[in-house]
């Protein structure tokens, strides 16, 4: 999770808008990670944990849920977001 | 008549006044004055057994001073209110002389300590210090010993406070060796270890160590170091019977030292970034000395290039040690399949085969049956990747590799990729058939980095 | 008491996220795994829907999910896409 989000800080750094998704739990870490980057306002997109033992139609359900906000974070200014 | 001073925390004073309560020494002739409240310098006297006078004299321990008395115990003998002769620390065969009784026993001298004043910190009841250390969050659970500037400049012993080991990841804190000698002081390392922390953690900084990951994975795992060569005994670690800690001063201290750079600097703390669904007891910090003289092999440096008379400090991710009994084995191939099967079901039982490191520490009688059988260490890392295979119709259930579901059910898969991710040292006690086996902090590519230790500033 | 503290307690200049448009279609989105198990099956729906909204898709990979992508698939994102899914971290 940390990884991912000292990844997308930097793409966003050089211009590129991004969608980091991540599950639950890590909600705390991602916000601690990015706050220590510099860039408190990001917010990853979170879904149902755990993901190892899911079924493929289950994540495809879970990703067809959260699509609404991975496109709202690819296509809105953050507004806090 | 003798003034004796002392207080309950100098460990020779509490000898003096032990010695002198069992001789039954005169009161007339003797009073101690006790640099303690009277609350404990009643407790002092209660635990001594001494029959004579004790008072108290709390701080600024006006008396203590005004007799010139910067050690403890020191006798100060007086007559008619000059002083004629004083004894400091313990000296059995002077007191005997003043006071005309026998005290037997041993040691019949040892040096004294500094007198209370020099233990104040101005705070009274000095757990305020400590308090304040854990509500700053400068700690790993346990008490620190505050970084004073002083303390701090000690611990640099000269050096560039403002030279950067580089940036820790995940927090991106620099690792200026004013913040690693603050660290290594809140571990209460002393200054002589200082050269083994900075080498340690350049070692968990290098790109290839992965200290990012390491820090924020849910694995257990977490840095431990192993020290080589001469820094061994110049700074008094331990590689012997109970190596794996607790004990040594030099030991958990030098492994708590880098905990706290990676976890306080470097901003990987439990419960925040770093995401450690257990934590392990090592994760405090481990550090092990290897027992270079008891080992029938080149020791660990020796085998990763340094010369043997170099000083290296190895850092490895590690979980939590399993430890291996073999009390049994008569041969050198038997104690090889005992390590390798109680390894098997390290870091996990069926994610095999496993691409990381393993860190076996195989005590000095284990070693010895290696060493009777001419067993180099190549042959029994050899025996011990050769022992650790299983058919892939026992390893397919749970948590498997890809490689186990499409082979064969009866293919024959080891344990590791290749014997060459088995790391050995030799260390413990010279009696007892315990070895142990560190699994790795798997998926971080290269875990064991070693640096040479630099003495000079 | 004059303490040394062993936290780096310099605070990181805020940065900006980057501009954003209202659109997705006609962009070029990269789906950046970051190769833990499940999570391609996770961004083959997401491309998918992705693609229904008339967005053109890449895919791409960490070497390992335990570290920061390399520097030089950063620039390579830089250089071809203009937007990045990354997932699945759990």
């Amino acid at each position: 999770m940390s990884c991912s989000v000292h990844d997308v800080v930097r793409l966003e750094e050089r211009g590129v808008a991004t969608a980091a998704v991540g599950t639950q739990p890590f909600v705390d870490e991602a916000l601690e990670q990015a706050r220590v980057l510099g860039m408190p306002d990001y917010r990853m997109v979170l879904i149902e944990h755990p993901v190892q033992v899911a079924t493929t139609e289950e994540l495809h359900r879970r990703a067809a849920a959260a699509f609404d906000a991975v496109v709202s974070r690819l296509t809105v200014t953050s507004r806090g977001s | 008549m003798t003034l004796l001073f002392a207080h309950a925390d100098c460990p020779t004073s509490v000898l003096a006044l032990r010695r002198l309560g069992a001789a039954r020494a005169d009161g007339a002739a003797l009073v101690c004055v006790a640099q303690e409240t009277p609350e404990a310098a009643a407790r002092l006297a209660r635990r001594t057994g001494v029959a004579f006078t004790v008072l108290a004299e709390d701080s600024p321990y006006p008396v203590s001073r005004a007799h010139g008395v910067d050690a403890v115990p020191t006798a100060v003998v007086l007559e008619r209110g000059e002083e004629i002769e004083r004894v400091v620390g313990w000296d059995a065969a002077a007191y005997e002389r003043l006071l005309g009784v026998q005290l037997p026993g041993e040691p019949r001298s040892k040096p004294g300590c500094g007198a209370r004043w020099m233990y104040d910190y101005g705070a009274r009841g000095g757990l305020d210090e400590l308090e304040d250390m854990f509500e700053r969050g400068w700690s790993d659970g346990l008490p620190v010993i505050p970084p004073t500037r002083e303390r701090v400049e000690a611990m640099l012993g000269g050096r560039d406070r403002t030279d950067s080991l580089g940036f820790i990841p995940p927090g991106h804190g620099e690792a200026t060796l004013e913040r690693v000698a603050a660290c290594a002081v809140l571990a209460g390392c002393k200054p002589a270890y200082f050269p083994l922390v900075v080498a340690a953690v350049e070692a968990a900084l290098d790109p290839a160590f992965n200290a990012h990951g390491i820090a924020v994975t849910t694995q257990p795992a977490g840095p431990i170091v192993i020290v080589n060569g001469p820094a061994r005994e110049r700074v008094g670690l331990n590689s012997g019977m109970g190596v794996l800690g607790p004990g040594a001063r030099a030991n958990m201290t030098l492994g708590r030292a880098l905990r706290l750079v990676l976890t306080l600097t470097g901003g990987a703390l439990p419960g925040a970034l770093d995401r450690s669904t257990l934590g392990n007891p090592a994760k405090l910090g481990l550090c092990l000395a290897e027992n270079e003289e008891a080992s029938p092999w080149e020791p660990l440096h020796v085998e990763r290039g340094f010369a043997p008379d170099a000083s290296t400090v190895t850092v490895f991710a590690a979980d939590a040690p399993l430890s291996v009994s073999d009390h049994r084995s008569l041969t050198a191939d038997e104690l090889a399949y005992v390590l390798a099967t109680a390894a098997g079901a390290t870091w996990s039982p069926f994610w095999w085969p496993m691409d990381y490191q393993s860190l076996f520490v195989v005590c000095p009688e284990h070693a010895a049956l290696f060493r009777a059988a001419g067993w180099r260490k190549a042959r029994l890392r050899e025996a011990i990747f050769e022992h650790a295979v299983r058919p892939a119709r026992e390893l397919n259930r749970g948590e498997t590799t890809p490689y186990v579901k499409a082979a064969d059910p009866e293919d024959r898969v080891h344990k590791w990729t290749d014997a060459d991710r088995i790391l050995i040292v030799v260390a413990g006690g010279e009696a007892g058939r315990f070895s142990a086996v560190f699994g790795p902090c798997g998926g971080m590519g290269e875990t064991a980095i070693t640096k040479e230790v630099r003495w000079t500033t | 008491m004059d303490y040394v503290s062993p936290f780096d307690e310099r605070t990181r200049e805020p940065r900006r996220l980057a501009p954003r448009t209202a659109d997705l279609r006609g962009r070029r989105v990269a789906l950046l795994d970051i190769s833990k198990a499940r999570g391609a099956e996770f961004l083959d729906e997401i491309e998918r829907l992705l693609r229904e909204r008339g967005a053109a898709t890449s895919r791409h990979a960490k070497p390992t999910f335990s570290r920061p992508a390399p520097p030089e698939l950063v620039d390579e994102l830089v250089r071809d896409v203009e937007l990045v899914v990354e997932g699945l971290a759990d």
